[in-house]
């Protein structure tokens, strides 16, 4: 759990211990395979404490030594690397319409998922229920290393301190569910929860576009519209933990009512759900159909949906720029279904936008597709359990 | 020894300086014109002799000072001292820090004015206490400053702040900046002249021509504030509608940042009420619900000062 985690901190010694093998770890992960002396030098570590971490970390299988890299000079030093597969990662992605499950290695790779129904007009309680029996069944498929915990992207504001689903916009009842603690208490196994979008921007930091920005903002393009802030490296969650909310900007100043209770949100114009809702409505039936078969239509030349994307991409553009102009982020990402299963959206998001930045903005925001493709989440998911042991700043940060 | 810092808030038409003790309680004030038109060196020279005035005021010498700031309106780099674009100085790429170091040997900060705004609210004004902060400068352009976790945010580049420039409307009137529908087209000082302009031609009876001799031109921000006063109704709907496009920005600043508090400041609010009452209204209509979710807003306390103390504020952080 992370309150043991929290605990393990209390000790000073401990915690330093626990940051310098994150560091070989972390190290280890981005460059592929090190010698000690490489490892020294890019922790800033001494060759004693390089050589007590490596001899702790190959008897519990994370680094394993791989042969000799080229000499400097003297004896070939033995490269070492880690080992992808020593520990798994459950990563869980609660989206509107479907729920996946998936279990990975420790660089975020998915080995095995399940997709599980709707979570919509279920109790959340039912919800929980079916993901811990995925859970069980992922974990015990195959001759499984230990798992050390399960990450889930949740899609709303949660509050990540005591693991709570705060609410959720486009799924209604799940206000105030004690999320982590669910869950925890049926799969035994340390459970963190975040924001969908939230989690996303983490995995793309560490494990997709966005490596080494510190200033990033990622844009979930889905049924919902998501925004997750790095700011400095970190999330940044706003006073009550509902910062990020960018399907709810105002994009229109009279326009459609949205769920939220405003008008003329960008949901309301260029969401997924507003979509397929106005596809409805103008075909004349009661229930909208998949935002799948709406991307397929327009893949396939359907006038009218493509026309429905392409306008829904430029208002994504607008909202691009204003983000751009107010935050001045390096790096604008965007990622979910409509920018992942329809390509000319990407283009046309970014062409609308590009002309709208300040021109000392514009040469310095990175407008980018997600480099997680349709996993952006799930990753994200799984970057919050990896980050435990790759980046424990965090947690050691939060510990009372 | 005591150790002395002075903050200056350069303006386009004023440049005011504040000499303050180690606790930033301020011991000396002194404001004058900008030479606008004698260029980077003239006004740079002018705000040498500024502080060297301040200074032999008090008997001091350069020696006394621990550090110097100076807020300038426009797009700063903070690490160089560079002055990148200042539209009201007509400044590009001024190298501030360079001038300073040829002049003086004591620290200089230089940053965004705003952002000092911000920082003054937040230490010693409206924004007390508050983590995550909003601070808004209504004036010619609207800026802010946004304190999250306790610290001014930059952004990648020291721009972040710009919250004139969002968009509040995709399809509406053209900006300065080349784009549609921004913030600032609406309810910037000028824009709300402008507006009043437009509903004059309509208007015979408003006070608005006697108020301003008879001449559209002459409707300046202040002059709509002093014929709603005086119960001029064009002016109030005028007001009315300012405070309901700043509630649609600001409400999609709050949805994107959920902050503590929100101080609204610079000249165009000291409309006061007028102007606060529809903001709020239409910002609690227009942003994000959900339980327990509020956005306070509140108007700034230092008023004009903010700048001349966030300036110290950053000298004594040095």
């Amino acid at each position: 759990m992370l309150r043991e985690r929290h605990r393990s901190f209390t000790g000073s010694t401990t915690l330093l211990k626990e940051l310098n093998r994150s560091l070989v770890l972390d190290a280890l992960r981005q460059q592929g395979s090190l010698s000690r002396a490489q490892l020294a030098s890019l922790t800033g570590l001494t060759a004693a404490t390089i050589s007590n971490i490596v001899e702790e970390l190959i008897a519990e299988g994370y680094v394993r030594s791989e042969g000799q890299g080229a000499s400097q000079g003297g004896r070939k030093p033995t490269l070492l690397s880690l080992v992808p597969g020593a520990r798994h990662v459950i990563a869980v992605d609660v989206a509107v319409d479907r729920v996946t499950v998936a279990i990975t290695d420790l660089l975020a790779r998915t080995l095995a998922m399940e997709v599980l129904p709707s979570p919509a007009g279920k109790a959340p309680l039912a919800v929980v229920d079916e993901v811990a029996a995925a859970v069980e069944n992922l974990a015990h498929r195959r001759s499984c290393p230990p798992i050390l915990g399960v990450g889930v992207a949740f899609p709303g504001p949660t509050d990540v301190e005591t693991g709570t689903a705060l609410t959720a916009p486009n799924l209604p009842g799940w206000d105030h569910v004690p999320l982590r603690d669910l869950l925890a208490e049926r799969v035994k196994l340390p459970v963190y929860v975040e924001n969908d979008a939230n989690a996303a921007a983490l995995g793309e930091k560490s494990y997709g576009a966005a490596r080494g920005v510190r200033h990033l903002i990622f844009l979930l393009l889905d049924l919902g519209i998501g925004g997750g802030f790095l700011f400095g490296g970190e999330i940044y969650r706003g006073f009550q933990g509902a910062a990020g909310e960018v399907g709810h900007m105002i994009i229109d100043i009279n326009g459609r009512r949205c769920g939220c209770g405003s008008t003329g949100c960008l949901e309301t114009v260029a969401s997924g759900i507003a979509l397929v809702r106005r596809r409805a409505e103008r075909l004349g039936r009661e229930e909208p159909e998949k935002l799948s078969l709406l991307l397929d239509a327009a893949r396939l030349g359907d006038a009218q949906a493509v026309a429905d994307l392409n306008e829904a991409a430029r208002y994504i553009g607008v909202a691009v720029a204003s983000l751009a102009n107010t935050f001045n982020p390096e790096m604008i990402i965007l990622g979910g279904r409509l920018a992942v299963e329809y390509p000319p959206f990407f283009d046309l998001a970014a062409e609308t936008a590009r002309p709208r930045l300040l021109p000392l903005i514009q040469h310095h925001t990175q407008i980018a597709m997600t480099g997680l493709g349709r996993n952006a989440c799930l990753v994200g998911a799984a970057s919050l359990v990896l980050q435990t042991i790759f980046q424990p700043l965090r947690l050691a940060g939060n510990a009372p | 020894m005591e150790r002395y810092v002075i903050g200056i808030d350069l303006g386009g038409s004023k440049m005011a300086a504040a000499l303050a003790d180690g606790q930033g309680r301020v011991l000396a004030e002194e404001r004058r014109p900008t030479p606008v038109e004698a260029g980077a060196e003239g006004v740079l020279s002018a705000l040498a002799e500024l502080v060297e005035d301040l200074l032999r005021a008090q008997n001091l010498t350069e020696r006394d000072l621990s550090a110097v700031g100076l807020g300038i309106p426009g797009m700063i780099d903070r690490e160089r001292g560079l002055c990148l674009f200042s539209p009201n100085l007509f400044w590009r790429n001024v190298d501030v820090a360079g001038f300073w170091r040829e002049r003086f040997s004591c620290r200089l900060v230089v940053d965004n004015d705003v952002r000092l705004g911000a920082v003054a609210e937040a230490e010693w004004g409206a924004g007390r206490g508050a983590r995550d902060l909003i601070f808004v400068a209504l004036g010619t352009g609207i800026g802010s400053g946004l304190i999250l976790g306790g610290e001014v945010y930059r952004g990648s580049r020291g721009l972040a702040g710009e919250i004139g420039h969002i968009t509040v409307s995709r399809d509406g009137p053209v900006c300065n900046c080349g784009n549609h529908g921004c913030l600032e087209v609406y309810a910037a000082g000028p824009a709300i002249a402008r507006r009043a302009q437009e509903a004059m031609a309509s208007e015979p009876e408003s006070l608005l021509w006697r108020l301003a001799g008879g001449d559209k031109e002459k409707v300046t921000a202040e002059l709509v504030s002093l014929a709603a006063d005086q119960g001029d109704e064009l002016a109030q709907r005028i007001w009315e509608e300012t405070g309901e496009y700043l509630g649609i920005g600001l409400a999609s600043v709050a949805t994107l940042l959920n902050p503590e508090r929100i101080v609204v400041g610079g000249g165009v609010a000291q409309a006061g009420e007028k102007l606060f009452r529809p903001l709020v209204r239409t910002l609690k209509a227009r942003a994000m619900t959900a339980p327990g979710l509020t956005y306070p807003v509140l108007p700034a306390a230092l008023g004009s000062a903010a700048g001349v103390r966030g300036a110290v504020a950053a000298a004594l952080k040095l």
